[in-house]
């Protein structure tokens, strides 16, 4: 095997430097007390429902032990309902009768699915377990409530519609109005549409509220009470755990690891970029996202002469779930054959692959220059802060000659001798600039990995090497780096899942099977190397998994039923 | 509110969930429902009178006299039209024993029997009576009708049967109709004036 030359270093500056030519504005430390740029907020109706939520316990805790308040409640409940049964019409009956029907189990069944159908369509995760458990929370709340007034339906009238159970809070009127504040902020974009989707929900309750009440299954407050469950939980739920401005309602078909980086997350990453790094961003767009997965890439354009850019990737804590379900599928179909160690921070996370970024600087290899973390909210959302490629092209797209060939296999032969691997070596993670090659994203990569996981490593290189080439030419070159039995090893390792999916799709779109012409050329095969690695710890975990599967599939059934 | 705490009451809520899903996996004692008969001067029983609100034309509704050893109450629900008592059994199973209260019931192919409840007659339906009982009794009475089901699957027949029908009394609803308006001030009776409940 030849020594390995210095030819791919590339020549840089002094390290952690951002390009010159740059404006560079005052970085600003930010003291201690001020909100960071995304906090939750509950906004001002928010707190408007929350503080008559409270008003409204606090009478009810009142009318509970003191029979005069409660008497009193009563007397004004009556009055109301009087005033309303006077209008009854046999005519206005059987409107009533038809308008109430939106409060019914059927007519709730059917918006849930409708919703569902929508938010798993765009596979809007997040808002579709927030409905759920808001529907759920309401539901649970008001029965828990309804069991601690034991109120009877409304005395001394009769009552023309069916109702079950106690009559205050109403479970109706709560679970409709809850189901309305959900397709509101689930389903509708935030601005003048969801004005109105709210304003027609509100008629809707208040049409289906003056309707329980005219047909005596409610009195008056049994209802406002329940609309005010129904409407206070979700809308804190939305406000709380998915905010508009970080995860906004879009009908675009995008990948839910991509995060929306207009409005307030775009500003916020503007101000964190200006007073962490002092630089000035001119624009911030996507870049990369048909091959990303894990990340939210973005290219930023900085004020400077001439204008430069800088690439980033934003991590929120969907990645950090997504590495932890990734990790968990890996284990749970090989068993430790890795590092299964999920993070436990998006802060970690991203420190995690800042590292891997600086060891592949140190080991002089073509990586991007990191300059840096950049924290838009503590804990929540970071940008990982590299050099950006301008003009690079991806490999799949440019001619690869034999010094492309030379200088992918070096790649390897540097990331063995330096004790690293890259684990995801694809055809969108090898760029082309000027005859050289350069590696990016390092959110996979790994200290110390196994032989075989190197093995893997130059095996998908060779791969992706011949996508454009030819595997006798990448072979032949090859063997300038690599003893024989080193590439056999690589073949023999390499099969199936441990290649790339976007690797394993060009492979299939060019209708070549090259893991196969690979193996024809080696003068001997090796034994495909076994992967799966059986544990107890494992096994338990399989069953685990099995069990959990068969609740979720029992609770997704209960799910499904209507939530009245 | 921190996020955390957001999250932790969130979870702690969702925890909770498991009651909201099954209904109320609570004993209907633990979470203060009372269908006790009671004395007439006690104050209106809520789970009664909404009973009572579920029939308007009964003139008799069930409720709980003595739960012997071994029984438990399982559930009650009350609705437009329906109310139903259930009782577990330690040695004859869940839901051994199952009260309805209806406007009126099928006694089709149920024998009449002497009746131990005064102002109602009553019709026994033996179903099956190996292997424990399963069965129905019915209480017709002015404007409504008590069911109860048996479903027995223990050794004995006639004990836990007995058992359980001492377990279920009946209060009048002129009791519960009385109660409500002395617990309104005088204010509010339990049924409407056009209401056609009849004397037992």
């Amino acid at each position: 095997m030849a020594a390995t030359p210095d030819a791919i270093a590339v020549d840089r500056g002094t390290a952690s430097e951002l390009p010159p030519r740059i404006v560079r504005s005052r970085r600003r430390r930010r003291p201690s007390g001020e909100p960071p740029p995304l906090p939750r907020q509950l906004n001002t109706s928010g707190r408007y429902w929350l503080a008559v939520a409270l008003a409204m316990l606090a009478f009810s805790v009142v009318a509970k032990v003191s029979t005069s308040v409660r008497l009193a409640g009563a007397v004004v409940d009556h009055r109301l309902l009087d005033w309303v049964l006077q209008l009854r019409t046999p005519a206005l009956t059987r409107v009533t009768h038809g308008v109430g029907w939106l409060a019914t189990p059927l007519a709730l069944q059917l918006a849930w699915w409708a919703n569902a159908a929508v938010l798993l369509g765009y596979r809007r995760w997040r808002h579709l377990f927030v409905w759920i458990g808001s529907i759920l929370t309401v539901n649970t709340v008001v029965r828990l409530a309804a069991l601690l007034f034991q109120r009877s339906r409304p005395l001394g009238i009769e009552i023309l519609g069916p109702w079950q159970g106690f009559a205050m809070p109403s479970l109706p009127m709560a679970i409709l109005s809850a189901v309305l504040v959900n397709t509101a902020y689930s389903l509708v974009p935030r601005g003048q549409r969801r004005q109105l989707a709210k304003a027609a929900a509100a008629v809707a309750i208040a049409v289906a509220g003056l309707s329980r009440i005219y047909l005596g299954q409610d009195h008056p407050s049994d209802a406002l009470v329940g609309v005010v469950i129904g409407v206070t939980i979700p809308l804190l739920a939305y406000r709380l755990l998915v905010p508009g401005d970080v995860f906004p309602v879009t009908y675009r078909r995008q990948r839910s690891a991509h995060l929306d980086i207009g409005g307030a997350r775009g500003q916020a990453i503007r101000a964190a970029l200006q007073e962490q790094l002092g630089v000035v961003p001119v624009d911030v767009q996507p870049f990369g996202w048909a091959g990303s997965g894990g990340s939210t890439p973005l290219r930023v354009k900085i004020k400077g002469d001439p204008e430069s850019y800088l690439f980033c990737k934003l991590y929120a804590a969907n990645h950090l779930r997504s590495d932890r379900w990734y990790k968990l599928g890996r284990t749970l179909l090989y068993g430790g054959l890795e590092d299964e160690k999920a993070f436990n921070s998006v802060r970690r996370l991203v420190q995690s692959e800042d590292y891997a970024l600086r060891l592949m600087q140190a080991a002089n290899l073509p990586t991007p220059e990191p300059y840096g973390i950049v924290e838009i909210t503590p804990e929540r959302e970071y940008l990982l802060v590299t050099e950006f490629f301008d003009g690079a092209r991806e490999i799949g797209e440019v001619d690869v000659d034999d010094a492309v060939i030379d200088q992918g296999l070096l790649l390897v032969r540097r990331l063995w001798e330096a004790g690293l691997a890259h684990r995801d070596i694809k055809p969108a993670n090898l760029l082309v600039r000027d005859g050289r090659m350069l590696l990016i994203d390092f959110s996979f990569a790994e200290v110390r990995p196994s032989p075989w996981r190197q093995a893997v490593d130059l095996a998908n290189m060779m791969l992706v090497l011949a996508l454009r080439s030819d595997p006798r030419k990448v072979y032949e070159r090859a063997q300038v780096f690599f003893t024989v039995d080193e590439i056999a090893e690589a073949f023999a390792a390499t099969r199936g899942l441990t290649m790339p999916s976007q690797l394993r799709r060009l492979m299939r779109a060019q209708g070549r099977d090259l893991h196969v012409e690979f193996k024809r050329l080696l003068p001997y095969q090796i034994s495909p190397i076994a992967i799966q690695r059986w544990s107890w710890r494992r096994v338990l975990l399989v069953l685990t998994a099995v069990g959990v599967g068969l609740v979720a599939v029992l609770i997704i059934a209960q799910l499904l039923t209507s939530p009245l | 509110m921190s996020r955390r705490t957001a999250t932790l009451g969130f979870l702690a809520v969702l925890a909770a969930l498991p009651v909201g899903l099954t209904g109320c996996s609570l004993t209907p004692a633990g979470v203060g429902l009372d269908a006790a008969c009671g004395h007439p001067e006690e104050r209106t029983r809520p789970t009664l009178a909404l009973m009572a609100q579920s029939v308007p034309t009964a003139s008799l509704i069930p409720c709980v006299q003595l739960i012997p050893a071994g029984w438990t109450l399982e559930e009650i629900t009350a609705e437009s039209g329906r109310s139903t008592l259930v009782l577990n059994s330690d040695r004859d199973g869940s839901r051994a024993l199952t009260v309805e209260l209806t406007a009126s019931c099928d006694t089709t192919g149920a024998t009449p029997v002497p009746s131990d409840q005064a102002g109602a007659r009553r019709y026994e339906r033996p179903e099956r009576i190996t292997s424990g009982y399963v069965g129905r009794r019915y209480y017709v009475y002015p404007g409504g009708c008590t069911t109860y089901r048996f479903d027995l699957h223990g050794a004995s027949q006639a004990q836990p049967v007995n058992e359980a029908s001492l377990a279920i009394g009946f209060t009048t609803r002129d009791v519960i109709r009385t109660a409500t308006l002395r617990d309104t001030g005088g204010r509010y009776p339990l049924d409407p004036p056009t209401a056609n409940a009849q004397k037992p």
